[in-house]
């Protein structure tokens, strides 16, 4: 395993950054949360972010927290779907295949939601259990799976995701069509 | 101006309560006095008339649209309109991969169940698109030798000059290896049998078609050779049981109907029992039938019913040489 810094990453990861904050807005204004300030890519970290009034609606919470998980998590196999039949499949050397498969794996690389992302849905997650919100009671493995992915970013589980869906995703789906 | 303990404070005296509290070990909470009459954006005082708190701060109606109505810059909404015509264009562009993938897929199933000769016809489409994937290259040629086509299995092989060694290639190398090993002795054998050394022949021919079972041309030349060894010998029973057994395995082959016709006409023509006469003549007709779709079986057909007729009206038991050296020369002449 080696190590690489997390701007060096994010530099050559750019768009899975964009299309994350992107789609963090995206929630917040379906669910009517005022945005204070937009950062869609910086060499820092964060590398982007998204400043949001706060919510008590646990609905809300948990589209803005996990939208980007399922909007990136859908435009890897998207731009990937592009890419992983002459890239991974035939071995066609296609320059287009090869920029959609970096895109794609880029997009999928930033799919999880941050420990930031992370902390409205876990403040109201418990009260909200305890009334038996479904959408709760199925936040909690999914909240634990998202900070044991996020720990694991240090040994490339984030590489590992968007490489399964950006791979396995469109192999599978492809099978299952033929 | 700030808050501390409820007291309004200024920033100066902020600042010295916080060094205080720093040097003495303990910990002041400030907070920052917000008056509700004054826009926490565009910072306009509505005077008396206080406005709405979005998200913790006094915000008038133009600047709170704004908080909930942010666009998206117009670089992204054109990059990203950009990008999915380009991703459009390029899956319209990539239909042939897609075609290619489908019979790659077809093409592993039809391995998975043992039908090579499916699997090779799909993996020949795949190479139209992927002439250089050793994945392909190796099931493709692997799909020809286990369905006994080793040229077809080196038509793929020679796509690639090398491979990388894994479990796949390692295999098919094997394959490959016991194949032409036994189509070299198979031509050894067909040359023993040129010079008349039929024993040797059938023998060779045997090991070669036991060394490479996948191939019907060893498997049917090695069963001709033994056939024509019995048949030298006058063992016309181990002539038809040699027939028949070559007929269980492929019962729709004409030639091998013809062979078992060939052999009842034998047993007819040393006992007479007419029920061997019907037999072959039902078996003759049969391969006639299935002899009319190639021209080549068709001509084999055709040259092989004159002999059996012969065979079946005069009782004599003769080769094909020796028909030929009596009847068929006579006749060019």
């Amino acid at each position: 395993m080696f190590f690489i810094p997390g701007f060096v990453i994010s530099i050559a990861t750019f768009p899975g950054v964009i299309l994350h904050e992107a789609a963090h807005l995206f929630f917040c204004k379906i669910n009517k949360l005022a945005v204070f300030d937009v950062c869609y890519f910086r060499i820092g970290n964060p590398a982007g972010y998204v400043v949001h009034e706060t919510t008590s609606d646990f609905k809300k919470a948990f589209m803005v927290g996990m939208g980007p998980f399922f909007v990136n998590s859908f435009f890897c196999i998207v731009f990937c779907s592009a890419a992983f039949m002459p890239a991974w499949e035939l071995e066609v050397s296609d320059p287009l295949a090869y920029f959609f498969y970096w895109l794609g794996l880029s997009i999928g690389m930033h799919a999880f939601p941050s420990t930031q992302d992370m902390q409205e849905i876990w403040r109201l997650m418990p009260a909200e259990a305890r009334k038996f919100n479904p959408l709760a009671v199925i936040s909690y493995p999914i909240v634990g799976l998202v900070y044991v992915l996020n720990l694991a970013r240090v040994v490339w589980a984030d590489l590992g995701y968007g490489i399964a869906i950006g791979i396995l995703a469109p192999l599978a789906i492809f099978h299952w069509l033929v | 101006m700030l808050l501390l303990n409820g007291k309004p404070i200024c920033l100066s005296c902020a600042q010295i309560k916080a060094q205080e509290a720093k040097t003495g070990g303990y910990n002041l909470e400030f907070a920052k006095i917000i008056d509700p009459t004054i826009c926490g954006l565009c910072k306009t005082d509505y005077g008396s008339s206080e406005l709405p708190v979005v998200g913790g701060m006094p915000a008038c109606t133009n600047c709170a649209k704004g908080l909930y109505e942010r666009p998206y810059p117009g670089w992204l909404k054109l990059t990203m309109a950009g990008l999915l015509l380009l991703l459009a264009g390029s899956l319209w562009r990539g239909v042939p991969y897609f075609k290619a993938g489908r019979h790659l897929v077809l093409a592993e199933r039809a391995m998975d169940r043992n039908d090579y000769k499916t699997a090779s016809a799909h993996f020949a489409e795949v190479l139209k698109v992927s002439p250089k994937a050793q994945k392909v290259l190796l099931l493709g040629a692997k799909a020809n030798l286990m369905s006994g086509d080793i040229g077809g299995a080196q038509k793929f092989l020679n796509q690639r000059e090398t491979y990388d060694s894994n479990e796949l290639f390692m295999e098919v190398s094997g394959l490959w290896n016991r194949a032409l090993n036994a189509y070299k002795k198979g031509v050894e054998a067909k040359k023993l049998y040129d010079s008349h050394q039929e024993e040797e022949a059938a023998r060779l021919m045997h090991e070669a078609s036991n060394e490479y079972p996948q191939s019907r041309d060893l498997a049917v030349a090695a069963m001709e050779y033994a056939a024509g060894i019995a048949f030298d010998h006058k063992d016309y029973d181990g002539f038809l049981r040699i027939y028949q057994a070559g007929l269980e395995k492929d019962p729709q082959d004409p030639s091998l109907i013809g062979g078992v016709a060939s052999a009842l006409a034998c047993k007819y023509a040393v006992t007479g029992d007419l029920s061997y006469r019907k037999q072959a003549e039902q078996m003759l007709e049969k391969s006639r039938e299935l002899s009319q779709q190639s021209p080549e079986d068709k001509a084999r057909f055709e040259e092989f019913a004159e002999r059996f007729h012969y065979r079946l009206e005069s009782r004599v038991i003769i080769d094909k040489a020796e028909y030929d050296r009596r009847f068929r020369q006579e006749a060019k002449h």
